[in-house]
């Protein structure tokens, strides 16, 4: 009987040897693969720093949080639709008349082709798990890419989205495709 | 009349003991039951769990339980420490202690070759490395992944915007760590420190939006919270996640981190940015490899890969050889082997998975195999040859 005790006691003093604080110091690195230069859609970003990324949802490739107490998202999707219906989609969300068509938005280059820049500001509705809101600011783009579209917007309280509107738009003309891990064409 | 007794020294004493039959037997019962209770408890434990609790070296003592959590046997000796006494067993009463002459000669051969397969066992225990390298069709990579085990990564963006080599705090570090557990590290490379809590080997990442009810028991970080989900008996679908603070004097990040999330989350301190994530271990290889096709078939009603076969270019240094690469069939580089071990087609998109293995000892056994029958076979034959000869010289001995 007292060899099995003391069997027992032994394991038992070896799963008991916990600490739960502990403190290391780590130095180690790892080489770069084309790991680190896998972007979402194959779009590399240039973010202003005052921009802080946070975790994407299905919806929100890329996703980033800025201005005064993080109260400003910006947010990358890739989404079915035309340039025009997801324009008007997010008029709508303000309660805005949709457009006619693509005239009545502003052109801008991004990823080396045309988009829209939409722009909006008042009551938004609610929809998507959120709230209403009153006096909120909408500026992004919508950009055709192949039977998809690339969106990128920004929502926030008015007066914050304004002040972002520059660093929103040369984010948004700095996007460029990266495709490393993509065997080249002979 | 009976023999004198022989004294022995203590260190005589010991090697006899050593090399004795006894600790032999002891040792092949204990392994027996260890094999027992680690396939027993691999049912409700999982495989990985139940190799690492029997059979690494880390595991010097084991207790049987069952799906309740009790106990079911005593604590028994770790896999690895048995096999490591099983081996000075051998080869101190298989190779030392035995008699040694032409006749024992092939045995002595046979014994060095069984001993020889338990060391490889032992190197592949320790130096073994394996990832899954998965690629699409008309992709490329150079890196592997852990199954099952998830590091934390931090680097800083360059001016470029392209991420520098990270700082990795390993796996090893965090898996220890239980959801009350606090990991100070401190980063000589970073102007920063980092505090890890709450790590969950098993969790799922949520939106409080999503979730509000669940929300209100966890810890929200930019609008996300991360919660325990029952561990999977596959290791692999355990994905981990965790919160870390990033503090510099006054400047604080909450973060939380998910092995959900491949991409990095971001901070800024002191004019510079920096992203991190928790992502599965990263193993770069010395080679690329482009998928220029790969092809299968499911088994008929399920999505389950029946066979499957890829033709890949291996890249290195700018030298590019084409391998096919067929179940069983696989292609090697070095030290390292790449089999295709899965095959998918999400969305008429066809990717292949494989596994990489680095093993030193990896042909040992098979060495080993081929020469403990080699010499049993020599063994055997001898024997035979030399009682065939004494009957021979019997029968002559007779008939004269």
């Amino acid at each position: 009987m007292r060899i099995p005790a003391l069997l027992t006691l032994v394991a038992a003093l070896f799963t008991s040897c916990h600490e739960s604080e502990r403190s290391i110091s780590v130095s180690e690195t790892r080489e770069l693969t084309l790991f680190d230069q896998k972007y979402p859609g194959n779009i590399k970003d240039y973010p202003p720093l005052t921009w802080r990324r946070i975790h994407g949802t299905e919806m929100r490739i890329v996703n980033y949080l800025a201005g005064p107490e993080d109260s400003v998202e910006i947010f990358m999707g890739i989404s079915q639709g035309g340039v025009l219906p997801n324009s008007n989609r997010w008029l709508g969300q303000f309660g805005k008349d949709p457009a006619a068509d693509l005239t009545a938005f502003t052109e801008i280059q991004v990823l080396g082709r045309e988009a829209y820049l939409v722009e909006a500001s008042g009551d938004l509705a609610a929809g998507m798990g959120n709230p209403a809101k009153p006096d909120q600011g909408l500026i992004g783009f919508v950009r055709k890419s192949g039977e998809d579209v690339i969106t990128l917007k920004m929502t926030g309280p008015a007066a914050d989205v304004a002040a972002q509107k520059e660093a929103f738009l040369a984010y948004a003309t700095s996007l460029e495709f990266v495709d490393l891990h993509i065997i080249p064409a002979p | 009349m009976s023999q004198p007794k022989i004294e022995r020294s203590l260190g005589q004493k010991v090697f006899r003991v050593l090399s004795g039959f006894e600790i032999a037997v002891v040792c092949f019962i204990l392994l027996f039951l260890l094999t027992f209770f680690g396939t027993w408890e691999q049912q409700y434990l999982g495989l990985y769990q139940a190799i690492d609790k029997y059979f690494d070296i880390d595991s010097l003592f084991v207790v049987p339980r069952n799906e309740h959590d009790k106990i079911i046997f005593l604590p028994l000796p770790g896999t690895y420490w048995v096999i490591v006494v099983l081996s000075i067993n051998m080869f101190c009463g298989g190779i030392v202690r035995m008699r040694k002459g032409w006749r024992t000669a092939a045995v002595l051969v046979s014994h060095f070759a069984i001993l020889f397969m338990l060391v490889a066992g032992a190197v592949s225990s320790i130096a073994k490395k394996e990832g899954l390298m998965m690629v699409y069709q008309g992709e490329k990579s150079d890196y592997a992944q852990s199954y099952h085990s998830s590091d934390i990564e931090v680097f800083a963006y360059d001016e470029k915007g392209d991420r520098t080599a990270p700082t990795v705090i390993s796996s090893g570090e965090l898996e220890p760590l239980r959801n009350e557990d606090t990991l100070h590290v401190d980063l000589p490379e970073f102007p920063f420190e980092l505090e890890v809590t709450g790590y969950l080997g098993a969790s799922s990442m949520a939106l409080a939006k999503n979730d509000p009810e669940r929300a209100k028991n966890h810890k929200v970080i930019d609008g996300y919270f991360i919660h325990e989900v029952e561990r999977s008996t596959t290791q692999e679908e355990n994905m981990p996640g965790c919160y870390v603070t990033v503090s510099k004097g006054d400047e604080v990040y909450e973060l939380m981190l998910s092995n959900l999330n491949p991409q990095p989350i971001s901070f800024v301190i002191d004019g510079t940015r920096y992203g991190m994530l928790l992502t599965r271990k990263l193993w770069p290889m010395p080679f690329e490899v482009e998928l220029n096709k790969t092809v299968g078939d499911y088994y008929p009603g399920t999505r389950k890969a029946r066979w499957f076969q890829s033709d890949v270019t291996k890249v290195t240094d700018g030298n590019r050889e084409d391998y096919e690469i067929i179940m069983n069939h696989p292609m090697r580089h070095g030290g390292f082997t790449l089999y295709q071990a899965r095959w998918d087609k999400p969305q008429g998109r066809p990717f292949s998975g494989f596994a990489i293995v680095r093993n030193p000892s990896d042909r040992w056994p098979e060495w080993a195999f081929y020469i403990s029958t080699a010499a049993l076979f020599t063994h055997f034959l001898t024997m035979l040859s030399l009682y065939i000869m004494r009957s021979t010289r019997k029968s002559s001995k007779a008939v004269s």
